[in-house]
């Protein structure tokens, strides 16, 4: 996929995008297997490059946990923001549905780079804020839908 | 013989008396017209447990895993809808119904 259609790196010049996508590791996860758990320190932003990535909350479900599947994530797009912004703690667990390949971007590694890159940090920057207004754009609807439904059950 | 007729004669008066007092006393026999039991009722049989017979049954609780796609379904439907009224924010958009098994 091009890096100009990922969520990350939209906006950079194909240069800036391999400088970035250096500082990243490549990893392979398997089907089933946990990129990270709520709760967890956060010190690492993905980019999902092949596969499906689940997010998940818990709910309690007939007196037991279950993971409830939040949002997916497909090839080209960002998951664990918490990495970046503080107090770095992932707010969901992330679960590979199948074999996935992800960029794992260390924050310090990061960091590192956007002091050296000012214009890519701002331009990643946008990015990854963008993702995180979508994410609130769509759970602020979803929260008013849930209320709506929840007000008419009670006072219709 | 005067004295066993005086006797006599307060025994006549005092049984009257008694049953006048007790004709009085007790409760008549014709009973009233709503106390009367309903004849239907006395045809009818028992039904000591026709009652749980009647109650409808209880739904079965849905099976776990059902239950936890509907939840999935519900999401991803409402995830959609809510994607769709980002892309056209209007009342109408917002408050759309999905297929979801919970609000259907």
């Amino acid at each position: 996929m091009p890096s100009s259609q990922t969520d990350l790196l939209k906006g950079l010049s194909e240069d800036e995008a391999d400088l970035l996508l250096a500082v990243g590791n490549p990893i392979t996860v398997p089907a089933g297997g946990v990129l990270f758990r709520l709760g967890e320190q956060a010190d690492r932003v993905y980019q999902v490059v092949r596969g499906r990535v689940t997010l998940t909350l818990p709910m309690q479900v007939r007196g037991a946990e279950e993971d409830v599947v939040i949002e997916e994530r497909l090839p080209g797009e960002t998951l664990g923001w918490s990495g970046l912004i503080p107090p770095h703690r992932f707010t969901l667990k992330a679960t590979a549905a199948a074999q996935s390949e992800l960029v794992a971007f260390p924050r310090a590694a990061l960091l590192d780079h956007f002091s050296a890159h000012p214009t890519v940090a701002y331009t990643v920057t946008r990015n990854v804020a963008a993702v995180i207004g979508h994410r609130l754009q769509v759970f602020q609807t979803m929260w008013l839908r849930e209320m709506q439904r929840v007000v008419e059950l009670r006072y219709s | 013989m005067m004295m066993f007729l005086t006797i006599l004669f307060t025994s006549v008066i005092a049984l009257a008396v008694c049953s006048l007092m007790f004709a009085r006393t007790a409760p008549r026999e014709t009973p009233h017209p709503e106390l009367r039991p309903d004849p239907r009722l006395a045809l009818d049989p028992p039904k000591f447990f026709a009652g749980d017979l009647a109650r409808p049954a209880e739904p079965k609780p849905v099976p776990l895993e059902v239950l936890l796609s509907h939840i999935d379904r519900h999401v991803r439907l409402e995830q959609a809808a809510a994607e769709t009224f980002l892309d056209v924010p209007t009342p109408e958009s917002l408050h759309s119904r999905t297929a979801s098994p919970f609000v259907n």
